[in-house]
């Protein structure tokens, strides 16, 4: 699904603080990381593509903790008297076409508390962008967009001025639109670094020596109805009809975690608070009489159709036939949805605009926002699961791009 | 005016309305604040419960733990939260607590759900756990003196008559000994360009200093006052973290023991150079980070390096000789809370950087042979 893949790569970069180990020896300058992904960014738009954040950088950032920090802006001053918050840019900050970053005033109205400005400056689709005269956007980030090939693949170079300290890499080439079993075959060929992994396939990986990386869960898997015909009851029906301890334990391979919240536990803390337990009899009263929803998800995708024909066999012991939906209209559909902040109340929000749930506005806390997002069952949290990636053994310090080296004492 | 900085964060109520006060009060406390330790969480949560039982009710607490704390905290958050909510009460209704131990990125959570027949209730109290203690110090044949401690990365120390000099990424300060502590007497911007693993270098000679940065060289004074000027050119690479100098090939770190010289090189490896500078050995087994060490009570100069450690764990330094070219560790590893981010040769011993994993910051350690042993 498009929205899901289009964050895949190196979203989880954004998310964590910290990656892998690196090694006791200091990272070496130079060379090319050669990375394949789903993703199909169209536009080299901050907000397409989460590896972006390395070549368009925001004022503000959130930290390892999920609290902003200054990034592009160096301070922020409120000034009452005309009721504005002033950000004083970062000095001595070079774009990617050499010239100096020099925004003059920065300021933002204060009708808004300010934790609530910090963050949604830290959002990517608020990320600095220039327009050179030629109209093509200039950043200010560690990398500078040298190729782009829509949907088709990309090159990132280390921008030598970056007043964060250059990259350590010379060139990330990125190939976008790959298959899951092509980005394996090029990485059995040597052909790539860096290649995403289905989760189910991680112990295989393992079991033969391969470098992996495994972020903590950075995608909900979720059910999502759409139009009329399921009500609140036989939604409720399906949300306790679905098992999800066998799923988990069959297809998922005990990867990531079960859930019925929509931040996982890492972020929010408090996923356990949502009902998970299956409940057959109950479910079968929901559901009466019987009922048909059409059923979509992603066929292409191996655990995807596993999962999806599961929760149809679950579904149908309570009553409900969940027939393969036809075009492009279904009732319900199995979705992979991305978690793209560490920050609680950023994430539930991105969430909510993209489940087109009305924002609930007055909750207190991020679980009050989950509890009011999540009533009627519109959405049925299912799964938490990690994104993987298996490395070349010369990587080191995957998935922070910036950081990244190639260690020379591995070939590639 | 309210300022917000990257050293402090902004004054959040200037101008809030107040009735919005309260609100913002709750928000921040329940998801940013929390840094509380457990036992002011515990008696906050305890409060808030005991806000929600009726006065016949006695609380039953059943504890889970979701989180990394040890079941020895644990347990002490159950007894800590029973006796909080102890109520002497004849013929008492008992009410279901199950309070929950979690963890997420801020630090714990303390979450209790109230059950009654159709009644969910829940409350949250996060809360940051104690600093973690500092390790035990090991029994060594080299010592370690803890010199100093600071937010910035230091780069490189020194500790001239009386007083000491730290280069550290925003330039070089100077600290005076007042009243058994170091106090900051003077400080100098050095106008190097940041690189993504800084390096630098500082030596004094008399009264004049000289500072090496990636791409640029200081020179100047440190006494009676800090003064610098800089120039284009020096050892370190510009915008990188190599060292380059005539008839070698760039590298991280070097020592010349009797006539070889020992170079670690951005290949990862350690190679040995006779002193005709023709290659003679390469090995793995040390990081990036060594340097000569000598002593005036023993004639056991060697090498002390880094050990195989990652960076983003605990790093130890051991002080070794070559024999026949490799490696032979001659004292037992000094373990430090971090990794080892540089090290210097300095007189009578060697200089340390480590970035304390606890608490982030960064610490200067002396290294010496131990005469006594």
């Amino acid at each position: 699904m498009k929205r899901t893949a289009s964050r895949s790569i190196v979203a989880v970069s954004v998310l964590l603080a910290a990656g892998t180990l690196e090694a006791a020896r200091r990272p070496r300058y130079g060379g090319e990381l050669r990375i394949e992904t789903r993703a199909t960014p169209r536009t080299p738009d901050p907000s397409e593509a989460a590896f972006l954040s390395y070549v368009f950088e925001t004022l503000v950032r959130l930290d390892d903790r999920g609290e902003p920090e200054p990034w592009l802006a160096a301070s922020w001053t409120h000034e009452p008297a005309r009721k504005r918050w002033i950000f004083t840019a970062r000095q001595n900050v070079k774009l990617h076409n050499g010239a100096l970053w020099a925004p003059g005033l920065i300021s933002v109205a204060d009708d808004q508390p300010i934790e609530k400005i910090l963050r949604d400056l830290a959002r990517p689709r608020n990320a600095v962008v220039v327009r050179a005269e030629d109209g093509s956007p200039v950043g200010t980030g560690p990398f500078r967009i040298a190729r782009w090939e829509a949907e088709k693949s990309a090159t990132l170079t280390a921008h030598d001025e970056y007043w964060g300290g250059r990259p350590y890499l010379d060139r990330a080439e990125i190939r976008m639109g790959r298959a899951l079993p092509e980005e394996a075959l090029d990485f059995e060929l040597g052909k790539a670094d860096v290649v995403e992994i289905p989760i189910t396939d991680l112990r295989r990986f393992r079991q033969r020596g391969v470098p992996v990386f495994v972020s903590p869960p950075s995608e909900i898997l979720a059910l999502e109805f759409e139009g009329t015909l399921a009500n609140d009851a036989i939604r409720e029906a399906v949300a306790l009809s679905i098992d999800r301890g066998a799923i988990y334990n069959v297809l998922l391979q005990k990867q990531g975690e079960i859930s019925g919240a929509l931040l996982p536990l890492w972020i929010g803390g408090y996923s356990f608070l949502f009902a998970t337990e299956r409940d057959v009899s109950r479910a079968r009263q929901l559901a009466s009489p019987p009922r048909t929803l059409a059923f979509a998800y992603d066929r292409q995708d191996a655990m995807m159709r596993a999962i999806g024909e599961r929760i149809a066999v679950n579904t149908s012991e309570a009553g409900i036939t969940m027939r393969p939906a036809a075009g492009t209209t279904a009732d319900v559909r199995l979705e992979r949805l991305p978690i793209i902040s560490r920050d609680p109340w950023l994430a539930l929000e991105e969430l909510a605009s993209l489940l087109k749930i009305p924002w609930p506005s007055a909750a207190g806390t991020p679980y009050d926002a989950e509890r009011v997002l999540l009533e009627g069952f519109r959405v049925i949290p299912l799964f938490h699961l990690p994104d993987a990636w298996a490395l070349s053994r010369r990587v080191r310090n995957w998935p922070h791009l910036a950081d990244v080296w190639l260690d020379a004492r591995e070939t590639p | 005016m309210t300022k917000g900085t990257a050293h402090g964060r902004p004054h959040l109520f200037v101008m809030i309305p107040r009735v919005a006060r309260g609100f913002l009060l709750l928000l921040l406390f329940s998801t940013f604040a929390g840094a509380a330790a457990m036992e002011d969480a515990v008696r906050d949560l305890a409060a808030r419960i005991s806000a929600r039982l009726a006065p016949e009710e006695a609380a039953h607490v059943t504890l889970h733990n979701l989180s990394s704390l040890s079941d020895v905290e644990a347990a002490r958050v159950q007894a800590m939260i029973d006796r909080a909510l102890r109520r002497d009460l004849r013929n008492a209704t008992p009410l279901e607590i199950v309070l929950t131990i979690s963890e997420n990125l801020k630090g714990f959570l303390l979450v209790a759900e109230i059950r009654r027949a159709n009644e969910r209730a829940v409350e949250m109290v996060p809360y940051h756990p104690d600093p973690a203690r500092a390790p035990a110090p090991s029994v060594l044949t080299m010592e370690k003196k803890l010199l100093w401690e600071q937010a910035a990365p230091i780069l490189d120390l020194a500790v001239p008559a009386d007083q000491m000099l730290v280069l550290d990424t925003t330039g070089v300060a100077r600290y005076e000994r007042r009243a058994g502590k170091w106090e900051r007497a003077d400080f100098v911007r050095a106008s190097g360009t940041t690189a993504r693993d800084p390096r630098g270098r500082l030596e004094t000679n008399g009264d004049s200093l000289k500072v090496e940065l990636p791409g640029e060289t200081c020179r100047g004074t440190w006494a009676p006052a800090l003064a610098l000027q800089c120039e284009a050119g020096g050892i370190f690479s510009a915008g990188r973290n190599t060292i380059e100098m005539a008839d070698s090939p760039p590298f991280f770190s070097h020592a010349q023991i009797g006539g070889e010289h020992v170079f670690a090189e951005p290949d990862g490896r350690i190679h040995v150079y006779d002193a005709e500078r023709k290659p003679a050995g390469a090995f793995d087994d040390w990081g990036s980070d060594f340097a000569p060490i000598s002593s005036t009570c023993t004639d056991a100069a060697g090498i002390v390096a880094t050990g195989p450690a990652g960076r983003e764990s605990n790093d130890s330094i051991a002080l070794y000789h070559l024999v026949n070219r490799t490696p032979v560790r001659a004292s037992d590893p000094v373990e430090f809370p971090g990794p080892v981010t540089a090290l210097w040769p300095a007189t009578n011993g060697a200089l340390a950087v480590v970035r304390n994993l606890s608490t982030g910051r960064y610490e200067a350690y002396s290294l010496t042979l131990d005469c006594g042993r």
